[in-house]
């Protein structure tokens, strides 16, 4: 008897340890269906482009404050979390990019921001469409062209929103990302020429100094902020930029961001709303800067970055369980009362407002 | 060994591969961080983060070197190591 009852149980295990083991080799949706994680449906209220607020789940709500890359194997999953942005790499032509855009929005009730660094220095385009770098630009008109033409490619494949213009005042490390003179004046022409023609710009990276050589052998080092380095910043805002990228540095001075990273510095995120009511994005959490200091805390990391006031946060981590996880930190997080519900609604009104809709909260 | 070994092996084994779906064990192979970099245009970069991350955008490199007009960015083979673990889309 008890050797029958010992071969099922061993029959049972073998079939629940291959069925992990499928899993593990396929994080994906597929491997986390195996395990029986519903994924929440769809059911928003939308009517003649007004949304009700109420008709998102809280995690359908933080799921649209997550800009994460475009892998083409996760759209699905990416859809089921109503994720908030994509982001494109590189491909090899403009039928790619139109056909995995295409690909990723269809039958998306919310679309999702679909974004990319067209920059001074880095032309993802560079297969088939050329362009000047920054730091050859000339005036004021030449970058509102500049814009206006950058503008023109990406609303034709399909983009909504860029990751540019670069507004430091100095660039020692790449040398072409940033405008070589008279940064507020020609940031602002070429935000023009790039949201004239429908695409979200993105100011970068508050509150600057982020395009300096640094000594690697110190592990902090402070970033002193003049009145110089806001002033794009500023100009800007008062010009309708769409968005602000917020950067890693610890800065002090005009900015101080209190020996934190200065994306999770309350004080510098709401220094900047002062003068700027759209979206507030983190740069890619990935990179040293934030990761060092939250090497044993990953928790701790995603809980600041929405207190601090990030409306929307960039993470590159292309695990779908990865996404899953971050859900689930700051839903947890909502429930044990350590992120108010009320921020996650502000940063989500602000991104559906961003995506063309009108916002209204109906029980 | 006895069926009720093999059990207790089994359900081990089932509860690690739970943990790991969730949070990934790493058991071997880690590169570490520190002292790795690239060289932007010339110019070193100590965040190595940022260099898998830049490196991610390139369709394609060589021989750790990727070339988009007037960027170039090239990795040595520890940093380009690194990247690969840490799961970023290094095309090489």
């Amino acid at each position: 008897m008890l050797d029958i009852e010992t071969k099922q149980i061993t029959i049972f295990l073998l079939v629940i340890v291959s069925l992990l083991g499928i899993a593990n080799l396929n994080k994906d949706l597929v491997g986390l269906s195996v395990l029986g994680i519903a994924l929440e449906d769809k059911n928003f209220e939308i009517e003649d482009n007004v949304i009700n607020l109420n008709s998102l789940t809280l995690r359908q709500k933080i799921g649209q404050m997550i800009f994460t890359l475009a892998k083409i194997e996760n759209r699905d999953l990416l859809q089921e979390m109503n994720i908030g942005g994509i982001y494109f790499w590189q491909k090899e032509n403009e039928d790619v990019y139109e056909t995995e855009i295409d690909y990723f929005q269809k039958e998306m009730e919310i679309p999702f921001f679909v974004g990319i660094d067209l920059e001074g220095c880095w032309n993802p385009f560079d297969n088939f469409e050329k362009f000047p770098a920054f730091n050859e630009i000339k005036d004021e008109s030449d970058a509102y062209t500049v814009g206006k033409n950058h503008g023109e490619i990406l609303k034709k494949l399909g983009f909504n929103i860029n990751f540019s213009p670069v507004v430091d005042q100095e660039d020692t490390i790449w040398g072409c990302r940033s405008f070589s003179n008279n940064v507020a004046g020609n940031a602002v022409y070429y935000i023009r020429g790039l949201q004239g023609q429908g695409i979200i710009a993105t100011a970068k990276h508050y509150p600057g100094k982020t395009l300096i050589g640094r000594d690697p052998h110190k592990s902090v080092e402070f970033s002193v902020i003049e009145d110089e380095d806001l002033e794009p910043f500023k100009w800007a805002a008062n010009n309708n930029v769409g968005a602000v990228m917020v950067s890693h540095l610890v800065t002090s001075g005009k900015v101080d961001s209190g020996f934190s990273p200065s994306v999770v510095s309350g004080n510098v995120i709401n220094g900047l709303k002062k003068d700027f009511d759209g979206l507030v994005l983190s740069d890619e959490v990935g990179m040293n800067g934030l990761k060092g200091v939250y090497s044993r805390d990953e928790r701790a990391m995603y809980i600041d970055l929405v207190n601090a006031g990030n409306d929307v946060i960039l993470d590159f981590r292309i695990e779908p369980w990865h996404l899953f996880k971050v859900v689930s930190i700051i839903e947890n997080a909502v429930e044990t009362g350590e992120i108010s519900e009320e921020r996650i609604d502000d940063a989500v009104i602000k991104i559906l407002k961003a995506k063309g809709f009108k916002v209204k909260r109906k029980v | 060994m006895k069926l009720r070994d093999v059990n207790y092996i089994l359900l081990f084994l089932g509860i690690v591969l739970v943990v790991n779906l969730f949070y990934p064990l790493s058991f071997s192979g880690n590169v570490v961080a520190e002292n790795l970099g690239c060289e932007v245009n010339g110019n070193y970069v100590s965040d190595v983060n940022l260099c898998c991350s830049e490196m991610s955008k390139f369709l394609s490199c060589e021989d750790g070197v990727c070339v988009n007009g007037d960027y170039v960015i090239s990795v040595e083979e520890d940093a380009l190591d690194y990247c690969k673990e840490r799961g970023y889309n290094v095309r090489y």
